[in-house]
Formats: structure tokens, sequence, C-alpha cells
């Protein structure tokens, strides 16, 4: 009985830990059938546009953006920013005794702007009338609310957006004793009392051509300062009292003037404008909602590449920045999300890697002697989509950056119709397998 | 004896799941057909040119021939279990790679069932696969990139085998045995471009009953021969493919299940001869064995089936089976194994030989129980056909043991 545990023992040791040995290997491969074979397919069209979104949600978004700047193929963009605001701390008792002294918006810059800050440019705050509210908690580029004419503040200067400053506004002393008189006699109490007359402000861009900046709504980077003086027996002593961004109600509202661009005749999200009436080009700008479309019509033709035994492998979509369409100023984001968008230019779904992470189209290849960038998208997930699909259900993708809904970046992309070196590709690979012997 | 039973239904149990799950092959060979058939034989065979149609089953089991089991000593038990490991190098025109396994050769029980008559029953891996291919480069059609493909076989089929021997008369002895012969061969194949994976994976299942008819006959105490037919097999076959795609975005999979053609086994015709010498300290075999493949129409992606043809021979000497010095009751024993091969690559048939020797050590002096060791060393097609070259070193190890060792083990 021993023995036979011993030798039972044996057997299963040999054959559990011999037979793996084998690493490296090609001695055998002319030998070997196999018939899966790979082929690239680089023929199927691409069809680029651009299309609108007729509104674009701008809540949410941690910056404000102001300012205003012209673009030769965009025409004027504009961003006014609306911030309501909420006390720091959340008491509405000043000191006994207190005096008051003045009153500033102070905007903490985030190191985002768009064109040249070399011009002087100027904001003007005024006061909300209306209660900045929606049905559905959400702010659009194209929102608006009732402001009383009467700026509380303004301010000219240079924008320094990269140094880590804030801008500091002075307000109107009216505004601030008015504000200071209700606190200390206790007319305002609590968070009701205090949004029932204070609703928000709006700051906003004067119309010249400078450029679009970015502020913080953390709490200690944008807020109002109420300063007042308390009398001690040798000197005042300062305090101060702080309202800042209730960030669930603030937004931008972003608008462009498109006379005279060849996006004037794009008046609903529908309507989209083909690269080939468009200098063989498609465009994509942010905040203002315009967007790329890109369509591949024919992805049912690799069933005749293959037959039943096919089998999608990759699909990379390239595409390139129009020559000299971006610079310091004008910047581009090396990354941009994708999405899937229908016949009626409505976001569907937004293409997720296998593991949940969002799906990027990059820059790939850099080339700073030719000044060219290539952005390779994956785009399996679409094509594997359309081959599926038992009706044409007219997709088509898009991608934007992340900061679509938060800044104005534009971007202009070669279409399919452009010079070869330049024009958008797409490359599928494909194996074919054997049928079953 | 019931002990025994329950030990040795333990261990088939075990085997069957090491015969399916293990590659006990790494030839490139394995690529075709069923794999590599498995030469591998029970008891002292492996070191006497692994065919001896004429050999009694009386201290070793004769699983070559059924009728061996005619004559067999009464109330004996015989027990017989194989491992086996190798040592190989595979070389081709333009590289020489080592490879190593190891693995069960068999698992045998026989008994008699009555003066005239025995049986047994057998697990003996059938045919190997075992193959490993790993980095092939192949372009990509319309581009100069490559992709790249790595190739993983393994499985192979098993006999499972029942065998009866009868004695006509005191020199004529007939036999016939069953096998199901059974097993999965499972490919899978690992194409990668870029980030993207594409893995087809295949199990193929065959299976099918071969019927075995063997006869010896002793013309003196010292001179026999044998006789062996096994009989066309169609073995039936059914493949579940799945293909799975692992990209970017995306992952697909798919599963098709499809009858696989018939894989037709040939009819196998072999004959041998064994004489005894010297007082029976010297013991030859010489045997021959055809297998018609030419009949069963089939070819392979590499190349046709043709006949084939294998020779064994074998010399065993034992000085003294009843001596009190140890070696002398020890079997030395050589041989020598050709075959031919069923396969014609680009005109040459890829061949097989090898020498073996080995020795038979007694475990004890009371039984026939004996420790079978086989060495061999041979060679597989030839690099100079433009083939691939195995040269292989085999060590086996027969454990067999008489049923008398354990019958004492229940009285301790």
């Amino acid at each position: 009985m021993k023995y036979l545990i011993l030798i039972l023992s044996l057997c299963m040791l040999v054959s559990c830990s011999i037979d793996r040995e084998n690493i490296s290997r090609t001695v055998g491969e002319e030998f070997s059938d196999i018939g899966t074979r790979i082929v690239l397919i680089d023929t199927l069209q691409v069809e680029a546009s651009t299309f609108q979104f007729d509104s674009i949600i701008t809540s949410g978004s941690q910056r404000i953006l102001v300012g205003s700047y012209t673009d030769p193929v965009f025409g004027k963009t504009t961003s006014h920013g609306y911030v309501s605001l909420l006390p720091t701390n959340a008491s509405f008792d000043l000191q006994n005794d207190a005096v008051y002294d003045s009153i500033a918006l102070i905007m903490r810059y985030d190191r985002y702007f768009y064109n040249d800050t070399i011009s002087e440019q100027k904001f003007t705050i005024y006061e909300v009338t209306d209660d900045i509210k929606s049905d559905n908690d959400l702010f659009y580029n194209t929102t608006d609310f009732e402001i009383n004419t009467t700026p509380i503040g303004e301010k000219t200067f240079e924008a320094r957006p990269t140094k880590g400053d804030s801008l500091h506004i002075s307000l109107d002393n009216a505004y601030g004793m008015l504000l200071f008189d209700r606190l200390n006699d206790n007319d305002i109490n609590n968070i009701n009392d205090f949004l029932n007359e204070y609703k928000g402000i709006k700051i906003e861009a004067s119309d010249q051509n400078t450029s679009i900046l970015g502020f913080s709504t953390a709490t200690n980077n944008t807020f109002i300062r109420l300063y007042y003086k308390v009398p001690d027996e040798t000197e005042d002593i300062t305090y101060e009292k702080d309202f800042s961004v209730n960030s669930s109600n603030n937004f931008n509202h972003i608008e462009s003037d498109q006379s005279g661009t060849i996006f004037s005749n794009l008046t609903a999200q529908e309507q989209s404008l083909p690269s080939e009436n468009a200098a063989n080009k498609c465009y994509s700008q942010a905040g203002v909602g315009l967007a790329l479309k890109i369509d591949i019509p024919h992805v049912k033709n690799l069933y005749d590449v293959s037959g039943e035994n096919g089998v999608l492998m990759s699909a990379k979509l390239r595409f390139k920045p129009a020559l000299n369409s971006y610079s310091e100023t004008l910047n581009i984001k090396d990354s941009l999300l994708t999405y899937i968008v229908d016949q009626n230019s409505e976001v569907t779904a937004q293409v997720l890697e296998i593991d949940g992470n969002p799906v990027y189209a990059r820059i790939e290849n850099r080339n700073d002697e030719f000044n060219t960038l290539t952005f390779n998208a994956p785009i399996d997930f679409f094509i594997q989509t359309k081959l599926r699909e038992t009706f044409d259900q007219n997709l088509s993708l898009s991608f934007y950056p992340s900061s679509f809904n938060t800044s104005v970046d534009r971007l202009i992309l070669d279409g399919e119709g452009s010079e070869n070196s330049r024009k958008m590709t797409l490359e599928i690979t494909y194996a074919i397998y054997e049928d079953e012997d | 004896m019931k002990i025994s039973c329950f030990v040795v239904s333990i261990l088939f149990g075990i085997s069957t799941l090491f015969a399916q799950s293990s590659s006990l092959s790494s030839s490139p060979y394995s690529l075709y057909g069923l794999g590599v058939p498995d030469d591998n034989g029970v008891g002292s065979i492996n070191s006497l040119g692994k065919l001896g149609f004429a050999l009694p089953s009386l201290t070793n089991i004769n699983a070559k021939n059924p009728a061996s089991l005619g004559r067999m000593t009464q109330k004996s038990f015989l027990f017989d279990i194989g491992l086996k490991t190798q040592y190989e190098t595979v070389i081709n025109s333009f590289q020489e790679e080592a490879r190593f396994t190891g693995n069960f050769s068999n698992i045998t029980v026989a008994f008699p069932i009555s003066k005239k008559s025995g049986v047994s029953l057998s697990l003996i891996p059938f045919t190997n696969v075992g193959y490993i291919l790993i980095g092939l480069e192949n372009n990509i059609e319309g581009s100069t990139d490559n992709f790249i493909t790595n190739v993983v076989g393994s499985g192979g089929l098993n006999d499972f085998k029942l065998s009866y021997g009868y004695s006509l008369t005191d020199k004529l002895r007939v036999g016939a045995s069953g096998s199901i012969l059974f097993g999965t061969i499972d490919e899978t194949e690992t194409n990668i471009v870029e980030a993207s994976t594409l893995i087809i994976s295949e199990e193929n299942y065959y299976s099918g009953f071969q019927v075995n008819l063997g006869a010896q006959y002793d013309f003196s105490n010292n001179v026999s021969v044998g006789f062996i037919s096994k009989l066309p097999t169609n073995l039936k076959g059914e493949q579940t493919r799945s293909i799975n795609t692992f990209l970017t975005e995306t992952i697909t999979s798919r599963e098709e299940d499809t009858r696989l053609d018939d894989f037709t086994l040939p009819l196998e015709l072999g004959f041998g001869f064994m004489g005894n010498f010297l007082k029976n300290k010297l013991t030859v075999n010489a045997d021959y064995q055809q297998n018609f493949w030419k009949t069963t129409d089939q070819s392979d992606f590499l190349g046709k089936y043709v006949d084939q043809h294998l020779v064994g021979l074998g010399v065993s000497y034992r000085k003294n089976p009843r001596s009190l010095k140890y070696w002398e009751r020890v079997f030395y024993r050589t041989g020598m194994h050709y075959d031919s091969g069923n396969l014609k690559v680009n005109d040459y048939r890829i061949d097989n030989y090898s020498f073996s020797v080995g020795v038979g050590l007694p475990i004890s002096l009371r039984t026939n129980s004996m420790l079978n060791i086989s060495y061999s060393y041979g060679q597989k097609g030839r690099v100079s056909n433009g083939l691939i070259q195995e040269n292989f070193h085999q060590l086996s190890f027969n454990f067999s043991f008489d049923g008398k060792w354990f019958i004492k083990r229940k009285y301790d």
C-alpha cells in the first residue's frame, strides 16, 4: 500500500511538473497549419463634417469663463460668468460695533486662457435680479438671467492668467454698505434671507478682441469680500466677511457671433456642414458647441472581405489638426474623448475601454519640424456597433476634449478630402480565420 | 485481491485524468493527424524493440497480443504501471531547441480466470499531442507590419482496452481485445496585433471502438510465433471552437460546434518470433508489423498517408531466476525499433528508429515483481530531407507487480 501511494504521488509529480518547460519556440512552424490571415483595410470611406449643438451644459464647471475674442474662422466668441454666492462660513453675524470699510470681488485665475492676453480687458459686474434656478438644476451656454443694468463694479486690467495671481475688482460702496447694514441690523439671519436679496452676480466681458480667461470657483479662490472695522483702544481691527461661489449654481453664458463665417447656416443641431463644403476641413469649438461628426457609411463592406469567418482586430482613425490652426495662445488639447452621435447629432454614448476608462483620441505623433500633429483614435466599438446593426441607424463619431463645456478651445482638422499626407484616414485590421475542418 | 482491485480502480480513475489533461509529447510532428502514436508499451517491452507479439504474459504483461493471456501463471495477478520521461532536441534547418516531457505511460492489470484463459484491462495513451509555437510572425496583408501568432496544442487519445486470451491447445492460444479509443485534442491559437488579441480555441473530441485479434503458437518450449491484427476503425470527431477577440473597447465571443470528418485507423497486421536459448537464459524476439494507411485514403495538410512498416528486435538475458545473487536474477535487455512512419512529406517519410538497453530489477525473491527500466535513444525525421529532426533520449520505468505481493501485504 505504501508503495502504491508513493507511485501515485510520483505519477502526479511527474505529470504536473515536468512538461511545462517550453518557452519561445518556432521549430515546427513549417508544419503548422495556421490559416489565420490578418488584412489591413484602409479603403473604407470616411465622411467628416461639423455640427452645432443647440446648447451645451456649462454649469458645475469649476470655472468661471469670462472674456471675448474674435477668430477669423469662428467669428466672435464671448463668455460671461453667472455666479451665485453663499457665505464662506455659515454665520451671518458681524462683530459688535462693526463699521463698514469696503467691498471687492476677488477672482483667482485658474491658468486657463484662450487667445493673446496682451490687450487690456474690461470686466463689468452686475447684480442678478432673477433667481438663478432651473427645472433640472442644469444651466446651459445659452442660459441668461435678468440683471440690474446698473453695474456694481468694473475693472480694466492686463490679464496675468499664468502667474497664480488673483484679480481684485473693487465693488460699489453703496452695494457694500447695504449688504453690511443688512447683516449688521440682522435683516439677514440665514441663507434664505440672504438668497432673497442676493441672487448672484454676472461677470460680463466687454466685446473687444482680447482673450477669454478662466477663474477657479473653489471656496478660497473666488469670493466677494466685505471689509469692516471694529474700533479698539489704540487702532481699529479690520475684519472680513467672505461670500464664495455656490458651485452648484454657477455657469457660463457663452455666445458666438457666426455671421459671415462658414457656420452661419448651421441653425439646428441636426444640420451638418460636410468637410467638402468647408475647405476640406471639419471644426470643433468648445463652449460654443461646434463639434466634429465623422461617419463611416460603408462599414458592412467588411463582410465582403471576409465572409462569415472574419473578426475585427483593430480600427484606428487618424486625423491631423490643420496646419497653422493652433499656436501657443490658441493651443490644442492632446487628448479628445470619443462619443457616438445619432443622425440628429444627439450624443447617445461615450465610448469606454473594456475596463471602463474613457477612450481617448491621442496625439501619437508630433513632428515639430513640419509642425504636424497626428491624433490616433481607436474606434473598434463604433465599427463593431455598425457591423451588428440590422438597420442602418446613421450613427457617427464625435471627438471633443473633456473641457468641451468649460473652455472655448477650437480644433480644425483636415478632412478626408485633404491632400494624401494630411487627410483623415481609417485603418482597419481584420482577421480571417479558417473554416472549421 | 479485494484491496488490489480497489487500488487499481482508483489508479485507473486518476490516470484517465492525467491522460486527458497533460501533454505527453513535445513533438512538432504531433501537429498532424491525431498526434504522435504512443509506442511505449507495458512491462519489459520498451527495451525489447517495442513489438514482441510472440512473448508470453508470465512475468510481464504482454499487452501487444491478447493471445498471451491464454497461458498465465495460475493465481497470479499482474499489475503494471509505467512512467516515461523524454528529453529531445528538435532541429530544423535553422535552429535547434531542447524540450523535455514526462508522464504516465500505462496502467495495466492482468489475471487468469481459468487454467486456460486470462483477461487484462489497460489504459494506455494512444496518441499524444504536445506542441508549442511561440512568436511566429506573419505579414499583415496590405501593410509592412507583422502580427504575432502563438500556437499551443495538447491532449491526445487514450486506449482503454479489455483483452481476453484462451488456450485452444497446449500449443495454440488465441485472443481478442476491444479498445475504446477516446480523447480530446486542444489547440489554442493566439494572434496579436498591437493591443488586440484574437484567440481561437479548438477542442476536438474523438472516440471510436477498435477490435484486435491475436494468436500465438508454440513450436516447442523454446520457439513461439505470434500474430496480431487490428481491424480498421473509424473515429468520430466533434469540434467545439470558440473565437474570442479582446480589443481596446470591445470583447467579442463566438462559439461553434461541428462534426469533424471521421478519422480512419487502418488495418494493422503483425507477426513475431520468439526463441529461448542457452537453457532459457537468453530470449530473442523479432517482430514485423504493417499498417495499411494507404487504403484509408486520407491526407493531411503536410502530406499524404502511406503504408507504415515497423520492425522490432529484442534480446533478453537472465542468468538464474532462483539465484541468491541479486545480479544473477536481473534481466539484461537490449532492443532496436524501426518505424517507417505513416506520412510522406515532400517525398520523404518521417521515419523513426531507436536503440534501447534496459534492466528488469526483481523486487523480491518470492514473487516475480519487477522494476523495469529502459533507456532509448532515437531519431525521428531528418534535417537533410528538409524535415524536422528529433533526437530523443527516453527513460521509461515500468513497475510490474505480481499479485502475490498484494496478498502478502494483506496479512501484514
